[in-house]
C-alpha cells in the first residue's frame, strides 16, 4: 500500500481545494486507505459541525445605553472628523498615522505656499498665471525642494498604508488604489512634460496640484485606519 | 457630519423603512435609526465577538466598539454591498486591532474555571450550540481560534482571512491545520 497522504492534502480534499486530477488520486488512495480514510471522515464531520453553529448570540446585557452615550459625546458619522477622547484607545498603529498625518499635513501647507510664492513671482498677490507663462529661475528650485518633500511624505504614508491595508474593507481599499492610481498617472503625465518644458508654470503647479491630491487621498486612508 | 449632532426621526406609524433606509437615516446623524440597525444586527457581531474573543466579558465589550466604530465609519458605507457584509468585517477587523493594541499581554491560557463560564455564557447566549464545540474554541490558542472561526465557523476563504489578518496564506493554512487537530483533541478528552 502506498505511504499515508500527508494532512495538508486531506484538509485541502475534504474543502475541494484540489485541483481535478489531484483530488482523484486522493480518492483513489482512500480506496485502499482506512487510516487516511478515518481522518478524511472525522475531518469532514468536523468542518460541517463548526459550519452548522449558531451565526447569532443573543445579548443579556443592555449594550446600547452604552453605544448611545459614547456616539452622544461628539463623534459623528464621519470618516475625516474622527473621534478624539478617552473613547478612542491608543492604538499603536493610530499613533504613528496621527503623527504623519500631522506632518503631511504641515508639510503640504508650507510646500504648497513656498511653491506658490515662487510660482507668483512676488509675496503681495502676485499676478495673475496666465500672464507669467515662464517661471524665474529661483522658482524651479522651490518647485523641486516641494517636490521632493511630497515625495518623501508620499512614500512614508505609503509605506504605512502597506501596513494598515488590511484594516480597511475590501471597497474601499478599492476605491482607494484606484483614486491613487489615476491620481499617479497624472503626477507620471506632468513629469513627462516638466522633462520636456521644465520652466512650465503650468505644469509645475500641476505636478504640485497632482501631488497635494495624493496625499490628501493618503490622510484619507490614514484617517480611515486610524480609528 | 462628523460634528453633526444626533437627530432622530419619528420611526413609528409610517411603513416599517427597510434596513437600507435606515441604515441612510443613521448615515445622516440618526441615532434612532442606528438602534434599530444596532438592534438588527447585534446578534451576529456579538456572535462573533464572543467567539473570536473567548470571553463573554470582552464580547461585549468588544461588541459596543463595533458599533461605535460603525458610528464613527458609516459615512464609508456606499451600498455596494450588504450592510450586514460591511459591518461584519468591521466587526472582524475590530477584534483584530484589539489584540493588536493589546499585544501579548493580554494573553493567558484558558483555565478550566474560564471554560466553565464561557461554556455557560455561550449555552445561554446560543441556546442549541454545542457547548463541547464552543469550549473547544474558546480553549484554543488566540491565534488559532480566530482563524477557526473565520474560516470553519464564518465561511471566510482562505485569501481573504490571510488579507484580513495580514498574515500570509501558508501561515492560514497551517493554523487551520492546527486548530482544526486541538479542537479534536478537545473533544476527545
Amino acid at each position: 500500500m502506498n505511504a499515508h497522504i500527508e494532512a495538508t492534502r486531506l484538509h485541502d480534499y475534504v474543502e475541494r481545494l484540489l485541483g481535478e486530477e489531484e483530488g482523484a488520486a486522493v480518492e483513489r488512495h482512500l480506496e485502499s486507505c482506512d487510516h487516511c480514510r478515518d481522518i478524511v471522515s472525522e475531518l469532514a464531520e468536523l468542518i460541517s459541525d463548526l459550519a452548522s453553529l449558531p451565526s447569532e448570540a443573543s445579548v443579556e446585557r443592555d449594550l446600547w445605553s452604552g453605544i448611545e452615550s459614547r456616539i452622544g459625546q461628539g463623534s459623528g458619522p464621519d470618516i475625516i472628523e474622527l473621534p478624539v477622547g478617552r473613547h478612542t484607545p491608543p492604538r499603536r498603529i493610530s499613533a504613528t498615522w496621527g503623527q504623519l498625518l500631522a506632518a503631511g499635513i504641515v508639510l503640504a501647507t508650507v510646500s504648497g505656499g513656498t511653491v506658490w510664492m515662487a510660482l507668483r513671482g512676488d509675496t503681495a498677490g502676485g499676478a495673475p498665471l496666465a500672464q507669467a507663462p515662464s517661471l524665474g529661475s529661483a522658482a524651479v528650485p522651490a518647485v523641486q525642494v516641494a517636490d521632493e518633500q511630497y515625495r518623501e511624505a508620499i512614500t512614508r504614508l505609503e509605506d504605512l498604508l502597506d501596513e494598515g491595508r488590511h484594516l480597511l474593507l475590501p471597497e474601499t481599499l478599492a476605491a482607494l488604489e484606484r483614486s491613487l492610481a489615476a491620481i499617479e498617472g497624472a503626477i507620471e503625465d506632468a513629469r513627462a512634460a516638466l522633462d520636456e518644458d521644465p520652466n512650465s508654470e503650468l505644469l509645475n503647479r500641476l505636478l504640485i496640484d497632482h501631488q497635494q491630491s495624493k496625499l490628501r487621498v493618503l490622510e484619507q486612508a490614514a484617517a480611515a485606519i486610524r480609528l | 457630519m462628523g460634528s453633526v449632532p444626533l437627530r432622530t426621526t419619528e420611526l413609528q406609524g409610517a411603513e416599517d423603512p427597510t434596513p437600507l433606509e435606515l441604515v441612510r437615516r443613521a448615515q445622516g446623524g440618526d441615532s434612532q435609526a442606528f438602534q434599530k440597525v444596532y438592534e438588527t444586527n447585534v446578534g451576529r457581531v456579538y456572535a462573533l465577538c464572543l467567539r473570536m474573543s473567548g470571553d463573554p466579558q470582552r464580547a461585549e465589550e468588544l461588541t459596543q466598539d463595533v458599533f461605535v466604530r460603525a458610528w464613527e465609519k458609516l459615512a464609508l458605507f456606499r451600498g455596494e454591498s450588504r450592510f450586514s457584509t460591511w459591518l461584519h468585517r468591521l466587526a472582524i477587523n475590530v477584534v483584530l486591532q484589539d489584540r493588536r493594541t493589546r499585544g501579548r499581554r493580554g494573553d493567558r491560557e484558558q483555565t478550566t474555571a474560564d471554560l466553565d463560564i464561557y461554556g455557560a455564557a455561550a449555552q445561554k447566549a446560543m441556546p442549541g450550540t454545542r457547548v463541547d464545540l464552543e469550549r473547544a474554541i474558546a480553549g484554543l490558542p488566540e491565534g488559532a481560534r480566530r482563524i477557526i472561526v473565520l474560516r470553519d465557523v464564518q465561511g471566510y476563504k482562505y485569501d481573504e482571512i490571510a488579507e484580513i489578518t495580514g498574515v500570509s496564506l501558508g501561515t492560514v493554512k497551517a493554523q487551520i491545520h492546527r486548530a482544526r487537530a486541538l479542537v479534536r483533541e478537545a473533544l476527545e478528552r
